[in-house]
């Protein structure tokens, strides 16, 4: 039978309910056109959403009826099921009294003792730590919920106030929950975290122990627990705007070890992310800072603590002025990658310190890390190389041997850049994620096995960290070598030996760059100490990396008369670039230069005499060669450094000839502050251009002033 | 339902008028006059003619099985659960009729009724249902079921 004619379709469809027409203008183009009019429509929409029919649009009817349907059924529709199960969840616990007593309690969500059915109550179980009996006491709790797999970590509770430590004593705490995510935070969430400790007493002995802690959301408005399903909801949209984490706890040999997380949330599109850890040995007063971050770009939200002495160096972190910089994620990458170093020297247990968990994190964190940015990065330095190759064929080499010579090297360097790259990718890569998957599917607490993934993670992340920071290497000097020259304030001793310090921090720096740093000039004194001295670093981007290190460096301490005034030492550093094949082809009238013999306060009489001093007039810039062993071979070294030193001065005042060099602009070490180095009261490494602070003084001398480096280039890179 | 083939006595039919209609398939019928003037387009023939209703009037779009059915509803004064027997091509036939008689009450109540059956039907059901050549390319109709999601949830089976 044929299909009907039109005429009675229609009439059908004016029978229709939406819906079947709907379907039904899906059935052919004739049909499709003829039930979408707008006259079929019209009184669909008039009678299902009249105001939308008033609505002065260019949509079709039916499009507009689609849409009212559809946020009908929205708001119709009852919330979804979470997506969260109980099972997701690991809920974290903990009970601190002010003695620095700590009992603790981790318990997966799925394991835990539902205290009425359906309801969103808890309780978890604690260890069996003995507590001292007391009346009143300052008890301190938290309670975190961490998602499976590290996905985030929300402070659920966290408060402290005055609680009997005797058998059968309650404690109730309770914290408001913080609004979902979509609102501006200004109104609460009217639920709240309610945490519930009670004590009982230590059978046949002194003291107390926690009996057990339950946990739960209560709902403002009818002071009621939430139900389970409701419970998971609440933390599925309340992000982890704030949280500190004690995660897990581990004691060796009676130590008791700590990783202290911070998280900070996500705020809208931007992403505000960073993670501390702090590792403090009851024993030693020395910690180790580790930082993971994504991209600080907006204000920290205010950040909560556990600890005092989380709390001090946290704040001191959120005072720092970079916090605010967007694009700080390399530098606190290499600041985790340092520091990890660090505490793997110190110690060997650091497995067991930092807690497995986080620890596979942690190399998860770094396979990506190469994963996603090792092949785009091999990716461009292949083009490049092969845009090269093809510079070098077209090219005629004879024509121009300096030029030639120039792309030769450019050439070198990139198959080197590639080779490093290649070679992390396919070797290192596919050994780490084998073993990491060994490590899932055995899901032993192996820790042979994890030291190995993490080593290999963190070289990983080292050629990556040395990569990025060399990209960022683009000013006109920082491919050149450098003469670094340290100089001790004249008042006093301790400048003298201050100043020795730092010459030995930049020659460790660069023996762990694997680069030997060349003592060219250098004036001690009789009871030790220098006044001063030039390293010469005769390697590829040795100026780009140093050259933030210039001004000065105080050296804070306490007095050595027993007196509680702090003493500054302070040195000046300053770098000069050092070009190796083509000498700056600079040149200077020679009727501006003073060229001196100057007596050096050295012990050695010969360096004297062939110690070369030029001061160039015009700018009043002076500099002094006395490593050479005659007195040509000073002045030439002597020049050549004047040279450098002028052409930086004019590219800092931006000027285009040495002759507009503006005399009372030049650079002066002395008025410019770099870093501090505080020994006492606390330890501490401020550097004052970046606002970045290393806590581990020693650690810097030691030569790690890497993190320090790269922070300074990237901010300027930034800037 | 009434054949009144060969039975010719007008006389006789006196009190209930009828008139003769001829159906495709060449039957004639004799159809009482109230349920003729439902259909407009005899019964304007009749009216302006008004001529002797013993001559056949033909209607070669419908069949007598159809006739039959529609007699038998305007008679039961649109009966649902006589509806309800109808087979589909029933339904079809009495639509494609009752447009072309054009009986507006009929027409309704039988639109109303193939809508309600379609209701919540896939669109392969109203395809195969009307006997309708999808013309759509495959990625056209994927993309028109796209524009129309929100309908294709619940449906019944075909």
């Amino acid at each position: 039978m044929s299909p009907p004619p039109w005429e009675a379709l229609n009439l059908v469809a004016t029978c229709l309910d939406p819906k079947t027409l709907a379907i039904a203008s899906c059935v052919s183009k004739s049909w499709f056109s003829s039930l979408s009019s707008d006259h079929i429509w019209k009184p669909i929409l008039a009678t299902h959403f009249p105001s939308l029919t008033t609505l002065p649009s260019a949509v079709t009817h039916r499009r507009l009826f689609a849409m009212g349907y559809a946020a009908a059924a929205l708001r119709s529709k009852g919330p979804p099921k979470p997506t969260l199960s109980l099972g997701d969840l690991v809920f974290a616990v903990s009970v601190s009294t002010s003695d620095g007593d700590v009992v603790s309690g981790v318990r997966p969500g799925d394991g835990l003792r539902m205290e009425a059915a359906g309801v969103f109550r808890f309780g978890v179980g604690c260890d069996d730590a003995v507590l001292r009996e007391v009346e009143e006491k300052k008890v301190r709790v938290t309670w975190n919920v961490v998602l499976r797999g590290w996905g985030g970590v929300f402070t659920m509770v966290e408060r402290e106030r005055e609680m009997g430590l005797v058998g059968g004593s309650e404690g109730w705490f309770w914290q408001e929950l913080p609004p979902a995510g979509c609102c501006s935070g200004a109104v609460g969430s009217a639920m709240v975290g309610d945490l519930k400790v009670g004590m009982c007493e230590v059978k046949g002995g002194n003291g107390v122990r926690v009996d057990e802690v339950s946990v739960g959301i209560l709902s403002v408005v009818d002071w009621r627990y939430v139900s389970v399903e409701d419970g998971l909801r609440i933390r599925q949209h309340v992000k982890p705007r704030f949280g500190v984490l004690i995660s897990f706890r581990t004691e060796i040999n009676t130590k008791r070890w700590w990783e202290l997380s911070n998280i900070e949330h996500s705020l809208h599109q931007k992403k505000a992310f960073f993670t501390f850890s702090y590792f403090v040995p009851s024993s030693s007063s020395t910690f180790h800072l580790m930082v993971m971050a994504t991209m600080v770009s907006e204000p920290a939200c205010p950040t909560r603590t556990v600890h005092d002495v989380a709390s001090s160096v946290s704040s001191k972190w959120h005072s720092s002025p970079w916090k605010k910089k967007p694009h700080a994620r390399l530098l606190q990458c290499s600041l985790r990658i340092r520091a990890c170093n660090n505490s793997m020297a110190n110690n060997k247990d650091i497995y067991k310190q930092v807690g497995l968990f986080s620890l596979k994190k942690k190399i998860e964190d770094a396979v990506l890390r190469a994963e996603t940015f090792a092949s785009t990065a091999l990716e461009m330095e292949q083009a490049t190389w092969i845009k090269q190759e093809e510079m070098v064929r077209d090219f005629d080499m004879w024509d121009d041997p300096a030029k030639s010579n120039d792309v030769l090297v450019k050439l070198a360097n990139s198959a080197k850049v590639v080779d490093s790259l290649k070679d992390m990718k396919y070797k290192v890569m596919v050994e780490e994620a084998k073993l990491i998957n060994q490590l899932a599917e055995i899901n032993a607490i192996d820790c042979g096995l994890y030291k190995q993934a993490y080593e290999a993670s963190l070289a990983v992340s080292e050629i990556l960290d040395q990569y990025e920071i060399s990209k960022l290497l683009k000013g006109p000097f920082d491919l050149a070598g450098a003469c670094l020259v340290i100089k001790a304030s004249p008042n006093g001793t301790h400048p003298k030996l201050w100043a020795e310090q730092l010459l030995n921090m930049y020659l460790r720096w660069s023996k762990r760059q694997g680069y030997e740093g060349r003592i060219v000039d250098n004036c001690p004194i009789k009871n030790g100490g220098i006044n001063s001295a030039t390293i010469e670093f005769e390697f590829g981007c040795a100026y780009g990396y140093l050259s933030g290190e210039k001004g000065v460096h105080h050296l804070i301490r306490g007095s050595s008369n027993e007196s509680s005034q702090l003493e500054v030492s302070s040195a000046t550093v300053d770098v000069i670039p050092m070009f190796f094949e083509n000498s700056c082809d600079l040149e200077i009238d020679s009727e501006d230069l003073i060229i001196s013999s100057p007596s050096i306060q050295g012990e050695n009489k010969r360096q004297t005499d062939l110690s070369v001093c030029i001061q160039h007039v015009p700018t009043g810039i002076s500099v002094q060669s006395s490593g050479e062993r005659s007195y040509f071979a000073n002045k030439m070294k002597a020049l050549n450094r004047l040279k450098a030193k002028l052409l930086v001065t004019a590219r800092e005042q931006d000027v285009a000839s040495i002759k507009s060099i503006q005399k009372d602009k030049i650079f002066n070490p002395w008025q410019e502050e770099t870093r501090r180095y505080v020994s006492h009261p606390y330890k501490l490494v401020h550097d004052v251009k970046t606002g970045i602070e290393v806590p581990d003084l020693n650690y810097v001398l030691e030569g790690s002033i890497g993190t320090l480096i790269a922070a300074h280039i990237n901010s300027r890179a930034m800037s | 339902m009434q054949k009144t083939e060969g039975e010719e006595s007008k006389a006789e039919n006196e009190e209930v008028k009828q008139v003769t209609l001829m159906t495709s398939d060449g039957v004639k019928m004799k159809v009482e006059i109230s349920i003729v003037y439902e259909m407009e387009i005899v019964r304007s023939f009749i009216e302006v003619n008004d001529a002797d209703h013993s001559v056949p009037f033909p209607l070669p779009n419908v069949s007598s099985h159809t006739l039959d059915l529609i007699i038998e509803l305007v008679k039961n004064e649109y009966d649902d659960e006589f509806m309800k027997t109808f087979s589909h091509d029933e339904l079809k036939e009495v639509l494609v009729a009752a447009n072309y008689l054009n009986m507006k009450t009929l027409l309704d109540f039988i639109a109303t009724a193939i809508a309600n059956l379609l209701e919540k039907k896939s669109v392969e059901f109203i395809r195969n249902f009307f006997n309708i050549v999808n013309d759509f390319t495959p990625e056209e109709e994927a993309e028109i079921r796209k524009t129309n999601e929100w309908v294709f949830q619940d449906l019944d089976e075909d």
